[in-house]
C-alpha cells in the first residue's frame, strides 16, 4: 500500500525521519509551525537545501492550510516535535489518521517538553510513543510504545539525539501496521491519569540550594543542557548557568547548602547541598563558558561564600 | 650570622635600600618578583622590626605601612621562586575547623600594619619572658602559619641579624594545611637564612598534630580568625594546642574578647571613616562610638575557657559552645534600626593588643539576620525577629564555618 505522508515538525531532530520517508517515496510534504523559532528556521533551511516540499501553517487560516494539504495529496500525517496545537479540521483531515510521536511513556509526561521533565525528575527509563492525535492533547490511543533507558550521563541533548535515532524505525513500524491493518489499527487506550507538565518556566530551571539535593541539582543540570543553556543559579544577584555537575564525596563540614566548600584543582569547584556536595564542572556566563574552578577564580569566590 | 651568597652585592643593595625606598623596591625585586635575596630581605626586615620594637606604632604607622607594602610586593614572588603551581596558590577550601584561605590571599596578611606590629612586639616580649622561665631551648608552634608566617618571620630575621637569639635559643614548628603555603615557607625560611630556627615545616591539618614524647612546647602562636571571631578555626585549634603547653608556657594571643554591640551601620561603617587616613581603634569617631549600645560580652577566649569549655555535639561536623545570654536593651525611637555587631579585641601579650578596626581580624562583624524592633521588607528564612527586653542566648558554632549564632530565649 502506498501512503502520502504529511510530516509536521519544528526541529532538526525530525530531519532523519523526513529524509527516510523521502527515500521511500512516502513524503507528501513537511509542515512547519507558523512561528519562526530557531529550531524550525534551521529545519526550514535544510528543507530548502534538500529541495523538499514544505509549507508553514498560517496561524489562523485553517482553510488555507487544508488547501495546501489537499494539494499535497497527503492521506496520513505524522507529528514529530511540533510545537503548536492543531485545529480539529486538521486532526480529521487525513484519511488514514494523524499520529504524534511523543517522547515519553504516555500517559506519563504529557506536555510540550517531556524530556526536560523526565530528566529533571531523575527517571531511569523513557519511551517513544506513537498515539493517534485527538482534540485532547497527548491523550489519544497508543499505537506503538518503545522503551529505552535514560543513562546517568544523558542530557536533554543526548536524549534528543536518541529520539532522532529511534524515530525512523518507529515510523517504519507505524507504516507497516497501517499496511497490515488499514484503519482498523490495534490501538490501546491510555490507562490511568498519567501526568502533565507545562513548558518549563524560569523558576523551573533555577537551582534552589536550600531545598534541592545533589542528585536533583545534577538532574536539573542535565535537563537544561543544552536546551536551556544550563540550570540557573545566582551569585551576588547575577545569574549564571550550570551546564555540567556531578556529585562529590567531599564532606560539607556542616556548612549550609549553597556554601562554597572547595575551589581548586584537582578537586574542583565544590558546593554544599542539602545532602552532601556537588562539583560544578562547567558554567556559562555572559563572558564565556568556563570550568568551575576558572569561574570561581574569575569571580573571586571564596571558600565559605554562598551561592543564592 | 650565616654569610650571604653574594655579600658585597647584598651589602651595597642593603645600604642603598635603607637610604631610598625606590631603591629598596628595586633591590627587593619588584620588577622581577621571582628573585628574593637574603641580604635585601634582612636589611628591610631588620630596619622594620627595629622601628616596630622601638617606636609607638601610631607615630610610625605610615612608615611601617610603606615598608610592609614594599615587603609584600617583593614577597609576592615567593610562589614563582619556590615553584608553586598556580593551582596550589589559589586553592581554598573548608575543612573540619574552618576556612583555609588560599596561599595567595594569605600573602596579604603581612600588609596588616597593626596586626603584624602588635604580634611582633608581643612575640618578642613573650620570648623574653619565657627565656627567664626556662633554661632549655624554646619550642614554639605556629599553626596555620600561611606562606610567609608573617607574625614570626620578620622577628626571626631580626634575631638572626642582630644575634639577639639564635637557633640554640628557640626553634619553631610551622604547620599549614595548604601545600602551596608549606612549599613557599620552606623556601622563604631557607632563603632568609633561618634554617637554624626551624624545627619543622609540616603540611597537615593542625588538628592532627600530636605532641611527640618528650617534646616540650613553650609557646603557641596562633592567629586563625577573621572578623567577629568567625570563619577560621581559632577556637578549635586553641583547644587542641593549649593542652600541649608547658605549665609556664604562653599562648598568643592570651585573650580574645567578643562583645555584642548595637550600632547604626551607616555611622559605624561609613560616616566615621570619612576623611580618615588610618583605619584603627584610635581613629574611631568618639561621637559615633558613644552612640553605640553595648549589650555585653559574649565570649572571652583565654586559657581558663580553653581548659573548662564543654561542647554540645550537634551532628557529625558541628558542635556548639554555650556563650552568654544577653538582654536587648530599650532603644530610643530614633535608635530603633540598630544592627548587632560582633566586636572583637585581641590581647596578645602584655600591653600588646589588636583592637577594633585595627585589623581585618578585628573589624566588627554585623549580623543582619538579627532584626531588633523591626521587620525587614525582604524577609529571609534565617532572620530572627526580636525586640527590646528579649533575651538572646549566644552560641559559638564550631564546624567548617565557625561563628556566633543567637537564639531568642523564650520566657
Amino acid at each position: 500500500m502506498t501512503h502520502r505522508i504529511a510530516f509536521f515538525a519544528c526541529s532538526t531532530i525530525a530531519l532523519s525521519s523526513i529524509q527516510s520517508l523521502r527515500e521511500q517515496g512516502l513524503l507528501a510534504c513537511v509542515v512547519l509551525p507558523s512561528q519562526q523559532d530557531q529550531g524550525s528556521s534551521i529545519l526550514e533551511q535544510y528543507l530548502i537545501h534538500l529541495q523538499l516540499p514544505y509549507f508553514r501553517t498560517g496561524s489562523k487560516n485553517t482553510k488555507a492550510n487544508l488547501d495546501l494539504l489537499q494539494q499535497s495529496q497527503a492521506d496520513l500525517a505524522l507529528v514529530v516535535t511540533y510545537n503548536e496545537i492543531l485545529p480539529s479540521e486538521i486532526l480529521h483531515f487525513f484519511e488514514k489518521g494523524i499520529f504524534n510521536l511523543h517522547a515519553s511513556a504516555l500517559p506519563q509526561y504529557r506536555g510540550p517538553v517531556p524530556l526536560f521533565w523526565q530528566l529533571k525528575n531523575n527517571e531511569k527509563e523513557s519511551a517513544l510513543t506513537f498515539h493517534r492525535m485527538t482534540e485532547k492533547v497527548d491523550a489519544g490511543e497508543i499505537l506503538i510504545q518503545q522503551k529505552y533507558p535514560i543513562e546517568p550521563s544523558d542530557t536533554i541533548g543526548t536524549l534528543s539525539a536518541k529520539v532522532t535515532q529511534i524515530a525512523p524505525s518507529l515510523i517504519q513500524q507505524l507504516v507497516q501496521l497501517i499496511d497490515q491493518h488499514g484503519t482498523d489499527l490495534p490501538l490501546t487506550p491510555q490507562i490511568g491519569e498519567g501526568s502533565s507538565h507545562p513548558a518549563p518556566q524560569q523558576s523551573d530551571i533555577l537551582i534552589n540550594w536550600k531545598t534541592m539535593n545533589g542528585s536533583e541539582i545534577e538532574a536539573l543540570t542535565r535537563a537544561c543542557n543544552p536546551a536551556f543553556v544550563g540550570a540557573q543559579f545566582i551569585f551576588k544577584e547575577a545569574y549564571f548557568s550550570l551546564i555540567e555537575a556531578e556529585q562529590s564525596q567531599q564532606p560539607h563540614f556542616g556548612a549550609k547548602p549553597g556554601t562554597t566548600i572547595h575551589v581548586g584543582n584537582p578537586e574542583g569547584f565544590i558546593v554544599a547541598t542539602t545532602d552532601g556536595c556537588l562539583r560544578l564542572n562547567v558554567i556559562a556566563t555572559p563572558e564565556g563558558i568556563f570550568s568551575g574552578v576558572h569561574f570561581a577564580n574569575r569571580l573571586r569566590i571564596d571558600a565559605g561564600e554562598t551561592l543564592g | 650570622m650565616p654569610s650571604s651568597p653574594d655579600s658585597t652585592s647584598d651589602h651595597f643593595k642593603s645600604s642603598l635600600a635603607l637610604a631610598n625606598p625606590a631603591a629598596l623596591r628595586k633591590a627587593l625585586g619588584a620588577n622581577s618578583p621571582a628573585k628574593i635575596e637574603r641580604g635585601t630581605l634582612q636589611a628591610s626586615s631588620v630596619q622594620l622590626v627595629d622601628t616596630i620594637l622601638t617606636q609607638p606604632i601610631n607615630l610610625v604607622h605610615k612608615e611601617v605601612k610603606a615598608q610592609l607594602t614594599e615587603l609584600h610586593a617583593s614577597l609576592e614572588g615567593i610562589f614563582d621562586y619556590a615553584g608553586v603551581p598556580d593551582d596550589l596558590r589559589k586553592r581554598r577550601f573548608l575543612h573540619q575547623t574552618g576556612v583555609a584561605i588560599s596561599p595567595q590571599h594569605a600573602l596579604g596578611t603581612i600588609r596588616d600594619v597593626f596586626r603584624v606590629s602588635s604580634f611582633v612586639r608581643a612575640l618578642d616580649q613573650a620570648i623574653e619572658t619565657l627565656k627567664s622561665r626556662f633554661d632549655e631551648k624554646l619550642h614554639i608552634i605556629y599553626p596555620a602559619c600561611g606562606p610567609l608566617a608573617p607574625l614570626a618571620l620578620l622577628l626571626l630575621i631580626y634575631y638572626q641579624s642582630t644575634g639577639k637569639y639564635s637557633g640554640d635559643d628557640l626553634h619553631i614548628t610551622f604547620i599549614d594545611i595548604q601545600e602551596g603555603a608549606v612549599i613557599s615557607l620552606k623556601k622563604l625560611l631557607h632563603v632568609a637564612g633561618l634554617d637554624a630556627y626551624v624545627k619543622d615545616v609540616l603540611l597537615m591539618d593542625a588538628m592532627d598534630y600530636t605532641q611527640r614524647p618528650n617534646e616540650n612546647v613553650h609557646l603557641i602562636l596562633l592567629e586563625a580568625m577573621q572578623h567577629g571571631f568567625s570563619r577560621e578555626g581559632q577556637l578549635a585549634l586553641a583547644r587542641h594546642f593549649s593542652t600541649m603547653l608547658e605549665p609556664n608556657g604562653l599562648f598568643l594571643p592570651q585573650r580574645v574578647h567578643i562583645q555584642a554591640v548595637l550600632a547604626n551601620p551607616q555611622n559605624e561603617f561609613v560616616e566615621q571613616w570619612k576623611d580618615r587616613e588610618v583605619t584603627g581603634y584610635e581613629s574611631m569617631n568618639i561621637d559615633i562610638k558613644e552612640e553605640r549600645i553595648l549589650m555585653g560580652t559574649i565570649l572571652t577566649v583565654d586559657q581558663a575557657l580553653l581548659k573548662k569549655a564543654t561542647l554540645i555535639q550537634v551532628d557529625k561536623f558541628t558542635s556548639l559552645l554555650e556563650c552568654a545570654t544577653l538582654e536587648i536593651p530599650e532603644l530610643e525611637m530614633d535608635r530603633d534600626k540598630k544592627v548587632l555587631l560582633f566586636c572583637s579585641d585581641v590581647e596578645i601579650f602584655g600591653e600588646e593588643k589588636v583592637r577594633e578596626y585595627d585589623s581585618g581580624i578585628t573589624h566588627p562583624l554585623p549580623d543582619l539576620s538579627i532584626c531588633i524592633n523591626f521587620i525587614p521588607d525582604d524577609k529571609k528564612e534565617e532572620d530572627l525577629y526580636v525586640k527590646s527586653g528579649d533575651r538572646l542566648q549566644f552560641f559559638y558554632r564550631m564546624n567548617g564555618i565557625p561563628g556566633f549564632i543567637a537564639m531568642k530565649v523564650e520566657s
